[in-house]
């Protein structure tokens, strides 16, 4: 369970002036009885699945999962590990609650289709019905750039007309298109920095390109809670790799003064490099990481900053220029700026963004460029026409409308989640809204119900979240109303009492629409 | 053919007995939803929500044995510790002078 506090730094009353806006976090830890219930929940849940494993060692039952063969028997067992044991006897039984086949595009309302299980959820069958208009709170849609209207894709489908969808190529064969020049100058301008590179894909473009950064005799400090994609990317640079709490500056600054001051291992030499991997805004806790903090640290201690920008690309900051714009700094204080199109941009792939020699070097010497299939036209179109709407270009203020929107959007859900009395974890400006369930058994009931009441959330369970901290996660959208929130929120209160899940010992009321003087909101 | 007096008063106490019988029926269904709502609150709480029927009825089973052999346990046993454990005490604070006055006597 994380420490409990309600972080309130003003003005640079802590920290000299560094934050120039207020930085509220929200960690808040459950009363002791839901980890204690959520234990006995577990416990329950391992016993029947220890009895479950016996009746199909023994023959008892059908065995539906992945076994070894008849001939590898006395070999190492592959499935014993808890993992396994954790799929087959806890996820199985609540598993229709995810990969469910939508039907239309990721909007802020969607189509589902279907599905029902006939030998719980071993195997499942379409019926053939689609759920229509299902509000879409788990897609990471944040700017609303989804969209199928005619008009916004007129620039897409001319594109698509004229270059198909095939590349057939990699970047350093055949696979450079003026439009992945043209968007590369675009995304250079729009960070406000030198060149940029784009990728394919957006887990490739990490994994892919930290080991061409990084080798043997380097150091990696990764922060606690990183994505796949950077732990992946690091692990396979060869590095050393050191891993500090979740945001948090005292232990990053141990780690840095031990590297300085011991070197390598055995040798004691000096790193040849130290790079520090974080992330913009985590998706699975909500928090912003702290920025002006890790740039004093990174210029005191002369490291480099490998800064992912996947989900906080678009969605905060005044014009969606990410975390960096968001606390006021420059873009040449972060060594590394990468970030995807899949969240903000309603595309696919991934840049890294810096001076002029880092992307000439990445053009030659990463994986992605040398190997890998590069971006197809339509989607690059699309980043295209989505970064000048952004930036304005195309004539219009969408792009600053959606930004405020999306904005206002999520400050109003926060702060009516945190007066109904659910415990939210992170940071007020976050998009990201997670919102704790702890006990293994509210998981199902509440993504069903919800899916009842026509709202699709996504929950998150174990390898994905610690143990015992299983959570919903919703994705606030520019795209979503107020009908919408409100609908969304109306259904979240009746479930949240239904399945007791107002954990909070800090809300400011039960009944808020006593409260008449929140209702007043100054419109733009 | 009623005199409208007469059907107003019949259907009067009509109305007011069919009113007080709808309000015992809402009660009822109350009382069953709070019911229903305490039960789904056990499952969800002990995860048996997830199991399949047979395994519920088993785990359902033990619980109830086990708590009825607690609260049985409880009434066989409790009256009869916490009166040795009062004679216990009140025999170290008062009890000495007492029995060394009566042989005397």
């Amino acid at each position: 369970m994380k420490m409990s506090f309600l972080t309130f730094w003003k003005n640079g009353v802590s920290n000299g002036t560094l934050y120039k806006k207020t930085f509220i976090e929200h960690f808040e830890q459950a009363p002791m009885y839901v980890a204690v219930l959520t234990f006995v929940g577990f416990g329950v849940g391992t016993i029947f699945g220890y009895l479950r494993d016996f009746m199909r060692a023994w023959g008892l039952e059908k065995r539906n999962i992945a076994e070894e063969r008849e001939q590898q028997k006395d070999f190492v067992p592959l499935y014993q590990d808890f993992e396994n044991f954790y799929t087959r006897n806890l996820y199985m039984r609540i598993r229709d609650n995810w990969n469910r086949p939508i039907c239309s595009v990721p909007g802020p309302q969607f189509d589902l289709m279907e599905r029902v299980t006939d030998d719980y959820n071993w195997t499942f069958r379409f019926t053939g019905r689609t759920i229509k208009n299902v509000i879409n709170m788990g897609s990471y849609n944040y700017l609303g750039f989804a969209e199928t209207e005619p008009n916004a894709l007129k620039t897409v489908t001319k594109e698509l007309q004229k270059y198909g969808t095939g590349i057939c190529s990699t970047r350093q064969e055949m696979g450079t298109l003026d439009k992945h020049v043209e968007l590369e100058k675009l995304v250079a301008k729009f960070l406000g920095v030198d060149d940029a590179m784009v990728f394919g894909m957006g887990f490739a473009t990490n994994s892919m390109n930290i080991p061409a950064l990084v080798g043997k005799g380097c150091l990696i400090l990764s922060d606690e809670l990183n994505h796949t994609s950077l732990v992946l990317g690091a692990r396979l640079s060869g590095a050393t790799i050191r891993i500090f709490k979740h945001n948090n500056m005292q232990s990053l600054e141990k780690l840095l003064r031990d590297a300085i001051i011991y070197g390598q291992p055995r040798s004691r030499r000096a790193w040849r490099k130290i790079i520090i991997l974080v992330e913009g805004i985590y998706s699975m806790e909500g928090s912003i990481v702290r920025l002006p903090e890790i740039v004093s640290l990174k210029k005191k201690y002369k490291a480099y900053l490998y800064l992912d920008e996947a989900h906080s690309i678009g969605a905060v900051g005044a014009t969606g220029r990410g975390v960096v714009e968001y606390f006021g700094m420059s873009p040449d204080d972060v060594d590394v700026l990468m970030g995807t199109f899949t969240k903000s941009f309603g595309a696919a792939g991934g840049y890294i963004a810096g001076k002029k020699d880092l992307v000439d070097f990445l053009r030659t010497h990463s994986h992605s460029a040398v190997y890998a299939t590069s971006m197809c036209p339509p989607v690059a179109e699309q980043i295209i026409r989505a970064m000048k709407c952004l930036m304005g270009l195309d004539g219009t203020t969408q792009g600053l409308q959606r930004v405020r929107q999306l904005g206002k959007n999520t400050r109003y859900f926060r702060r009516r989640l945190h007066e109904m009395g659910f415990i939210i974890y992170g940071n007020d400006d976050s998009p990201v809204v997670p919102l704790l369930l702890y006990m293994p058994g509210k998981i199902g009931a509440f993504a069903r119900r919800m899916l009842e009441k026509n709202i699709g959330v996504v929950v998150v369970g174990f390898p994905a979240t610690p143990i015992t901290e299983s959570r919903a996660r919703f994705c606030v959208s520019a795209a979503h109303t107020r009908e919408m929130l409100d609908t969304v929120l109306n259904a979240l209160d009746e479930l949240g009492d239904f399945l007791q899940l107002k954990y909070s010992r800090y809300s400011k009321s039960s009944h808020p629409e006593l409260y008449e003087e929140t209702r007043f909101e100054l419109e733009d | 053919m009623l005199s409208p007096e007469k059907a107003g008063k019949e259907g009067a106490c009509k109305s007011s007995s069919s009113q007080s019988h709808w309000k015992l029926k809402m009660d009822i269904k109350h009382v069953k939803d709070y019911i229903y709502w305490l039960y789904y609150q056990y499952l969800l709480i002990t995860c048996s929500y997830v199991l399949e029927p047979w395994e519920q009825s088993m785990f359902h089973t033990i619980t109830v044995t086990v708590f009825a052999m607690v609260v049985y346990t409880a009434y066989v046993f409790v009256p009869i510790h916490v009166r040795l454990a009062f004679e216990f005490f009140s025999q170290i604070f008062g009890g000495q002078p007492d029995s060394t006055v009566s042989i005397v006597n």
